[in-house]
């Protein structure tokens, strides 16, 4: 006897029970396989190739759109035959799935040269759409980019086959399937790149048909007979399923009607279609996506998990680390003052003294550092707060600024009020010295921009002269030092400089970096600096040739930074092992304001001159014109001199977000001090407020709730002993709660619903119940709630045979019931298994014998016991 | 009418994403995909409920009747004179042998073309005798997206006997001569031979209409019937028991007799007792057109349990005198007035 399919055993066992089987279901034209598997190929190539060339057309790809079509028709027809036959089918796709492997590995190189290559251009495509001057590019194997891109798009062309092959079978959801080819031609629409009409109409053609097939069987390759119903289901309500098998003039029937319809819905839709992105208006759930995607056009997936999410103001020194850097564009200071001229203003938050390849240590954590006698243990919040004004006004700055104002009066006033910043730090104009601060802790509320309120957690009153009227002449590009004299102050030689620190405090000279900076410079000879020129005029005491040299190195330097090193908010993150400023200059080659601020400063003080790095906050005059209030106080007390630029002295408000945080050096100029001087080239990147980052920054803009994300800085700071240390804890490496809360947030939702989904699925069941006890439909009642008995005390691991009958369910309940008993009052054996049996005997009548009819008074009783459990 | 609500909101999860995309990220060219969200079931919807009223199905079966074990092919013809092609169309229906009658529930998929009449075939095998009835019960057509499906009750009900085949040789028995006048040859005569009249009773169903007595049933108001004293030339009535467990068995047996009753010319009659009604049936068989006439009734009567049910039944209720013929299962017995005559 030969071998018999348990299909075959089932027909033998119902032809043998009932007299009858149904053995085949048919047609009344009989559908070759071939042509119905044909019309499918057709189907699937259609919306491969639309979705492919589609693609290709629309980034302007270079590849063999013929050899690539024909490939996807072949593949199409190869795939769809997979389903004449069974055999075929288990034979084909794990020879099919070989193929693909071997082929795949012959190609390897071509194959990801070319899906490189694919996505490059995707990546440049959306770097010129963001304009973004850098963008991540991967290494391509082969400069033949027309072989190696049509290599890799038959080998992506594979894929999307098959799962078409899948959907068009009724296998799988056709909605995924839609779905991976609808992002496919969204990524290239979403920067208003079209694809061919053509392209579209093709895909559209293939989607709509798969879809309306899907809801039929015209389609149906096999029969899939009869489904296997569990035990009790078998005998009570048996259910067997037949399917025509399909036809492919159905097939192509569906296939013409979506042609048309998509024909004229590609008309209907052209002139928006023509038109292209709509306007750019702001919207936070689009601005959120954008950014999510220049990271993954820079970046790459990693970006998502080390980039650093600039809060509540500046990083005091931290550096790298991190891919990116996106400002929350809240408020962090409001600042009032009479503008004197369209140059920046800077205002100066924390000075850089040592450089440790990481980071940028303070002066006094230096002098600490250095001096472990002197102990901060026990140090009030007071304290550390003059150690913070100590540290970035007064003992760094102590020659050039002293000495002026010794001299002179504060020729005009500042108020500052902290929204968003650490109240611990402080920021000043140039320049200030310490006596002319005037705290005021008291809390204000104020009204934002928006209209929102806003609290500031204090405000000082600063006396300081404007840089302007010190004697910095401001370029034209807003760069606040020029090399003229003013000839107010004369340098006097005994200055209490102490710019030998910023020399020395840095890890140069002979130490690995030292070597770097001095191969660096001398490999750019373009420079055209003499690295001995400063050390010689210093040597020789000739000021104006040091102050000379110290210009002309900056203007180098930035020149340099202007043409080989771009602008970026997301360079890339540094590696654990690599020293920062290195990295920069040799690999990275971008960056932002602490990449350029810390490279300047470590190369300027190889050559001799003091530097110091420093970070703060800038109002550029285009943040004055754009967002600046005029306030109606009395100009008079604020400015005095003369003001060309503003000369009713008229008070304006600015309320400057942690956008405006930046970073830039300090150079010594003999007779002056340590100035200011800008080295970070322009940015041309738009930078979107990114509040938090990751899912959690996307839900939350998208929701426009406040989720709490980057909180919580203030109080860890005041409570801190050791200020600096804290805040270096506080930026080092990714916040970790813009992964935490959004993936609370997930886990949270998918508990929610599916607790909602229990929930709707009990109240239908029982809805379903009332409406069978209402109509006297007792046998699916019945059964229902048998069945609902059985899971739960499977579950409960009282039984554990699959679908007992109602009789085994008695017995096994009787004896459960005498065990819980043991202890307690045990009752009568004869009698639990009698009632048991009488229950359990109702349900076995209900759903065994067509004759017996049940009366609402039995199920109750059934009911009621079954309820126990 | 059904409305499918998971359709609904999957087909409106769709929608709120593509509307998300237009509105949300400007994309305004996306309103193509909305186009078909849109249009579709605004046309299909309404399309499909005016259409879907026209549909009718009725079913059929290739053969009249069939030999055991052969196989039967239903077929189910749909009529779709609209323009619509129907795509998911299910009809509940039932398979069944009237004697082995079972719970399945069989669903049928198929699509319907647009302007055509058409079959879907069920090809089904046997392997009992009796009754197979294809019944429609339902049929469901669900709209295109599958957001509508209306249901339509379906009425009809095609059966195919299923015949004894290849029937054993039997033996028959030897019967006792009898004289008599055929019943049939009865109406040439004239006027009625009182002499022979053995009792007047009450008519039961299935006495024949040439033995009412007429003239006493207009007196009493009740039809009364004539026994004869020599009812029949038919030499036996045969009885076969509609046993459950054995009908598969009897029916062989019962064939396999009365074509050897047949063949050797003895007139003979079957009678069916219908364990329902309490009602006996009696079928002359003269030729084997005659003896499938008796099995297609044969194969609606109920069926019972007990062993002799019939026979006793026959003898109580006074049917027929003459000899009688109890076959059950294999076996068959010779009966006068309820005695088994021990054959040779």
């Amino acid at each position: 006897m030969g071998w018999i399919s348990s299909q075959e055993k089932k027909r033998i066992l119902e032809l043998d029970s009932t007299g009858v089987a149904i053995e085949e279901v048919y047609g009344s034209k009989r559908t070759s396989s071939f042509f119905l598997c044909l019309s499918k190929a057709l189907i699937i190539f259609l919306v491969c190739s639309g979705t492919i060339t589609g693609f290709c057309d629309a980034f302007s790809l270079t590849y063999n759109k013929g050899l690539v079509v024909f490939f996807i028709a072949v593949i199409s027809f190869m795939v769809s035959m997979l389903y004449v036959n069974k055999k075929l089918f288990y034979i084909g796709y794990i020879g099919l799935l070989i193929f693909f492997t071997v082929e795949l590995l012959r190609y390897y190189l071509y194959a990801n040269s070319g899906f490189q290559a694919i996505m490059n251009t995707v990546r440049k495509a959306y770097g010129d759409h963001f304009n973004m001057l850098v963008v991540r590019t991967s290494e391509e194997s082969y400069t033949n980019r027309s072989l190696t891109i049509s290599i890799a798009l038959i080998f992506i062309a594979v894929f999307l086959i098959i799962m078409y092959n899948i959907t068009v079978s009724r296998y799988m959801n056709f909605a995924e399937t839609f779905a991976i080819s609808f992002i496919l031609l969204e990524i290239p629409l979403y920067i208003g790149l079209k694809p061919p009409l053509f392209s579209v109409i093709i895909t559209m053609t293939g989607c709509i048909a798969t879809g309306l097939l899907q809801r039929g069987s015209f389609n149906r390759v096999t029969i899939p007979g009869k489904k296997a119903p569990d035990y009790i289901r078998d005998r009570i309500f048996k259910k067997n399923y037949y399917t025509t098998r399909g036809s492919h003039k159905g097939v192509l029937l569906t296939v013409a009607f979506a042609c048309v319809f998509s024909l004229v819905i590609c008309v209907l839709s052209l002139p928006a279609y023509e038109r292209g992105l709509g306007d750019t208006e702001e919207d936070s759930a689009k601005s959120a996506l954008d950014d999510t995607l220049k990271i993954l056009v820079q970046n790459g997936f990693s970006g998502f998990f080390d980039r650093y999410d600039s809060f509540n103001g500046l990083a005091r020194g931290a550096l790298g680390g991190v891919s990116s850097v996106r400002p929350d564009f809240q408020t962090d200071l409001v600042v009032e003052y009479v503008p004197n001229g369209a140059e920046t203003v800077y205002l100066r938050g924390f000075i850089g003294a040592e450089y440790t390849g990481e980071r940028w240590d303070g002066y006094l954590n230096v002098i600490r550092k250095n001096n472990s006698s002197s102990s901060e243990n026990g140090k009030s919040g007071e304290e550390d707060r003059a150690v913070i004004l100590t540290e970035s006004i007064n003992n760094l700055d102590e020659g050039f600024t002293r000495q002026v104002l010794e001299n002179y009066e504060p020729t005009a006033r500042m108020r500052i009020r902290y929204i968003d910043m650490s109240f611990g730090m402080v920021v000043t104009p140039y320049i200030t010295l310490p006596e002319n601060i005037i705290d005021n802790d008291e809390k204000e509320k104020l009204i934002d921009e928006n209209g929102k309120e806003m609290i500031s957690l204090g405000s000082e009153d600063i006396g300081y002269i404007p840089a302007k009227e010190a004697g910095y002449k401001v370029n034209e590009d807003g760069s606040p030092i020029r090399r003229e004299e003013v000839g107010i102050w004369e340098s006097k030689p005994d200055f209490n400089i102490r710019y030998d620190n910023y020399i020395n405090l840095y890890t140069g000279g002979t130490s690995e970096l030292g070597k770097y900076l001095g191969t660096f410079l001398k490999e750019h000879d373009n420079l055209e600096l003499d690295l001995k020129g400063y050390k010689n005029a210093a040597a020789r005491k000739d000021t104006k040739a040091m102050n000379d040299f110290v210009l002309s190195a900056c203007d180098a330097i930035k020149e340099l930074f202007l043409n080989e090193y771009p602008y970026s908010l997301s360079p890339g993150k540094t590696p654990s092992n690599e020293d920062f400023v290195k990295y920069f200059l040799e690999t990275q080659k971008r960056g932002y304001c602490s990449h350029y601020a810390s490279a300047a400063a470590l190369l300027l003080r190889y050559m001799g001159i003091p530097t110091r790095y420093v970070e703060g906050y800038c109002i550029p005059a285009s943040l004055l014109q754009e967002k600046g209030k005029r306030s109606d106080e009395d100009g008079s007390s604020w400015h005095k001199g003369e003001n060309d630029y503003n000369p009713d002295n008229l008070v304006y408000s600015v309320e400057v977000s942690d956008y405006y945080a930046h970073a830039w050096i300090e150079v010594y100029i003999e007779g002056k001090g340590f100035v200011p001087y800008e080295v970070t080239p322009p940015s041309f990147e738009e930078v979107t407020p990114a509040a938090t980052g990751g899912i959690g920054g996307f839900l939350q803009r998208l929701l426009n709730v406040d989720l709490g994300i980057g909180k919580g800085e203030e109080e860890s700071i005041s409570v801190t002993g050791d200020v600096s240390q804290a805040v270096i804890e506080e930026d080092d490496g990714p916040d970790l709660t813009i992964l935490i809360i959004p993936l609370g947030i997930v886990i949270g939702a998918v508990i929610v619903f599916w607790a909602l989904f229990l929930l709707i699925r009990k109240f239908v069941k029982e809805l379903e119940y009332s409406r069978w006890q209402k109509r006297g439909d007792y046998v699916p009642l019945v059964y229902g709630r048998y069945c609902d008995l059985v899971k739960k005390l499977k579950k409960k691991k009282i039984i554990r045979a699959e679908n007992p009958l109602p009789m085994e369910l008695a017995k096994e309940l009787t004896r459960f019931i005498l065990e819980k008993n043991e202890n307690g009052t045990a009752p009568d054996e004869s009698e639990t298994a009698l009632e048991c049996e009488a229950v359990f005997g109702y349900a076995e009548r209900v759903l065994y014998s067509s004759s017996h009819v049940s009366s609402p008074e039995e199920y109750e009783k059934y009911y009621a016991f079954i309820k126990t459990f | 009418m059904k409305i499918h609500i998971w359709s609904i909101i999957r087909y409106l999860f769709v929608f709120i994403l593509i509307i998300f995309f237009v509105l949300v990220f400007k994309q305004n060219y996306l309103v193509f995909l909305l186009f078909p969200y849109v249009l579709l079931p605004a046309g299909l919807i309404p399309a499909f409920l005016i259409n879907v009223k026209n549909i009718k199905v009725s079913g059929g079966a290739n053969v009249g009747s069939v030999d055991s074990g052969g196989n039967i092919v239903f077929y189910l013809e749909y009529d779709n004179p609209t323009y619509l092609p129907f795509l998911k169309c299910k009809l509940t229906f039932g398979v069944s042998n009237r004697f082995f009658e079972n719970n399945n529930k069989n669903y049928l998929h198929f699509n319907m073309f647009p302007k055509r009449k058409d079959r879907v075939f069920l090809n089904i095998a046997t392997s009992k005798l009796g009754m197979v009835v294809f019944e429609g019960q339902e049929l469901e057509v669900t709209g295109y997206l599958g957001i509508v499906s209306v249901k339509q009750p379906v009425t009809f009900e095609v059966q195919v006997p299923v015949f004894p085949s290849d029937a054993g040789k039997l033996d028959a028995p030897e019967l006792p001569y009898s004289e008599g006048y055929d019943e049939y040859s009865e109406p040439d005569l004239k006027g009625n031979l009182s002499s022979d009249i053995k009792e007047i009773r009450e008519y039961r169903p299935g006495d024949r209409l040439a033995r009412i007595h007429w003239k006493l049933s207009a007196k009493t108001d009740s039809l009364e019937v004539k026994e004869m004293e020599r009812t029949s030339v038919m030499s036996l009535i045969v009885v076969p028991e509609l046993e459950r467990s054995a009908i598969e068995h009897t029916i062989k047996t019962l064939d396999a007799i009365s074509r050897e009753l047949a063949a050797k010319g003895e007139r003979f009659e079957i009678c069916l007792f219908n364990a329902k009604a309490c009602d006996f049936g009696y079928y002359t068989i003269d030729n084997e057109e005659m003896l499938y006439d008796c099995y297609r009734n044969l194969f609606f009567l109920p069926l019972y349990d007990g062993a002799d049910s019939a026979r006793e039944a026959y003898y109580a209720s006074k049917q027929k005198s003459s000899l009688v013929l109890s076959v059950y299962g294999d076996e068959i017995r010779l009966y006068e007035d309820n005695l088994e005559i021990q054959q040779g």
